[in-house]
């Protein structure tokens, strides 16, 4: 339909562009040896994000779970970070970071640590009462409770947030790269926006689409192995 | 006999706007080896808050626990791990205690078999049905071959015709290894069918309001127990301690 319209010119092709000149412009950005250079670039920060957001997430959670003190402290503290559009942060972070892909990362664990965090946290403080009495009445220390118990009682509400966190970091890096960057596909959108190439711009948004499609398939096989 | 446990004087009181509110007052009483010993109450009275003050997970604000025994608790859920198959569930206190030799895990699938379960051990909890996964929780408490058992009203999840078969099974092995037992329960025929001694406990603050030896405990099982003439001469004995007091 999109196709059939653009080529009628009932809309115009120059802004809404059409699939074959989409499909088009990635033939050509891969016929210059640039496409998987821009996935590559995208998909690194995103993989380095993720773990990263993840390990942060889980690690805070488990530290708020077992210090319920330290919690009450940070709860404000957390409210008030969680409700922060984060982008207000960049040009502090390219400040602080510098124009590199340290920033990037950056926004992107500001983005899916706070949502790890809240959502394992949720998970582990509804570990069912009785077993966590029963591990008591055996005496286990807090190893044996988090590894026999805690973690796998929420297997699942853990792989779910890995689901949520890997499009959040996909979002945290596209707002990085907005931001600051040389490559990438965020790059490709935005530097097709100031050259007016809204082909290009189409196409980055499309391999966001596959690339997020792709990366929450692997996540979901890995939920169905566990 | 020797004496496993001695409660003496225990209260549990919570402090709220009106003044120091108490839960349990002066509760004293003891427990020999080898006894199953009931105690029964209205629901709320304070019958888990006393049982966790004598497995120490609840402190006491007077009084003292003097128990010489190791002590295994089974809850009122089965709390099995249902990630675990039956036999991994079974183990988990050993394995808790870092008691996980040959030995105790060959005791394990014996206890598992002679609560007919040996065809489930690699089966997992959700295989199971309500009384089977009750049958692993207990088997679960015994593996650790505890001197003292704690049964907080293990088996009220259960439909009827499930508690009088199960019941029968789990005082039989009680008996056959001479395991000390407290059992929390509400039901009154269960605990005179099931117990060598009563403990009867007033509504809050719980105090002990009487103390019910059963003659006929060790003479046969639960259910045969149930259809003895002198049996409702105790269970009534008991509901009418519980009746005047609610009322």
């Amino acid at each position: 339909m999109w196709e059939l319209l653009s080529r009628k010119e009932i809309i115009n092709s120059f802004i809404f562009s059409s699939p074959s000149k989409i499909i088009k412009c990635i033939i050509g950005l891969y016929l210059d040896n640039m496409l998987f250079y821009h996935i590559w670039v995208t998909v690194k920060e995103i993989i380095i994000s993720f773990v990263l957001g993840s390990l942060i997430g889980f690690v805070f959670a488990v530290l708020f779970y077992l210090l319920p003190t330290l919690k009450k402290i940070m709860d404000p503290f957390l409210t008030l970070f969680n409700s922060l559009p984060k982008v207000s942060l960049g040009p502090l972070l390219i400040i602080w970071f510098g124009a590199n892909m340290s920033s990037i990362i950056v926004m992107s664990l500001l983005i899916n640590t706070i949502v790890t965090l809240v959502s394992i946290y949720n998970g582990l403080i509804n570990t069912d009462k009785d077993k966590i009495k029963l591990f008591d009445s055996y005496g286990a220390s807090v190893y044996q409770k988090l590894t026999l118990l805690i973690i796998p009682s929420n297997k699942e509400i853990i792989i779910s947030c890995l689901k949520l966190n890997i499009s959040m970091s996909l979002i945290g890096v596209i707002m990085g790269e907005f931001l600051v960057s040389k490559a990438g596909i965020g790059y490709l959108i935005l530097y097709g926006t100031q050259v007016f190439n809204l082909n290009l711009v189409m196409s980055g948004i499309v391999l966001i689409m596959i690339l997020s499609f792709i990366l929450y398939e692997v996540l979901d096989i890995l939920e169905k192995k566990c | 006999m020797t004496k496993i446990l001695d409660v003496k004087n225990i209260s549990k009181s919570y402090q709220t706007v009106l003044g120091e509110v108490f839960a349990i007052k002066d509760v004293s009483f003891s427990v020999s080896k080898g006894e199953i010993v009931g105690i029964v109450g209205s629901s709320g009275c304070g019958k888990s808050t006393l049982l966790n003050i004598i497995a120490g997970l609840d402190s006491a604000t007077g009084g003292k626990v003097l128990r010489d025994a190791s002590f295994a608790y089974m809850l009122q859920t089965d709390a099995l791990l249902p990630y675990l198959s039956v036999l991994d569930n079974a183990l988990l206190g050993l394995k808790i205690k870092k008691m996980l030799t040959d030995e105790n895990i060959l005791y394990t699938k014996k206890l598992l078999e002679s609560f007919g379960l040996g065809e489930f051990l690699d089966k997992y909890p959700a295989n199971l049905s309500g009384g089977m996964r009750q049958r692993v929780a207990l088997v679960r408490t015994l593996a650790l071959k505890p001197d003292l058992i704690l049964l907080d009203e293990p088996l009220s999840a259960l439909d009827y015709v499930t508690r009088l078969t199960i019941t029968d099974q789990i005082w039989k092995i009680l008996k056959e290894l001479n395991v000390t037992t407290i059992l929390i329960s509400h039901d009154i025929a269960e605990c005179v069918s099931f117990c060598d001694r009563i403990i009867v406990l007033s509504k809050r603050p719980a105090v002990i309001k009487r103390e019910v030896e059963i003659p006929f405990a060790n003479e046969t099982i639960p259910s045969n127990k149930r259809k003895r003439n002198d049996f409702n001469k105790y269970h009534d004995m008991i509901w009418g301690d519980l009746d005047k007091n609610i009322t």
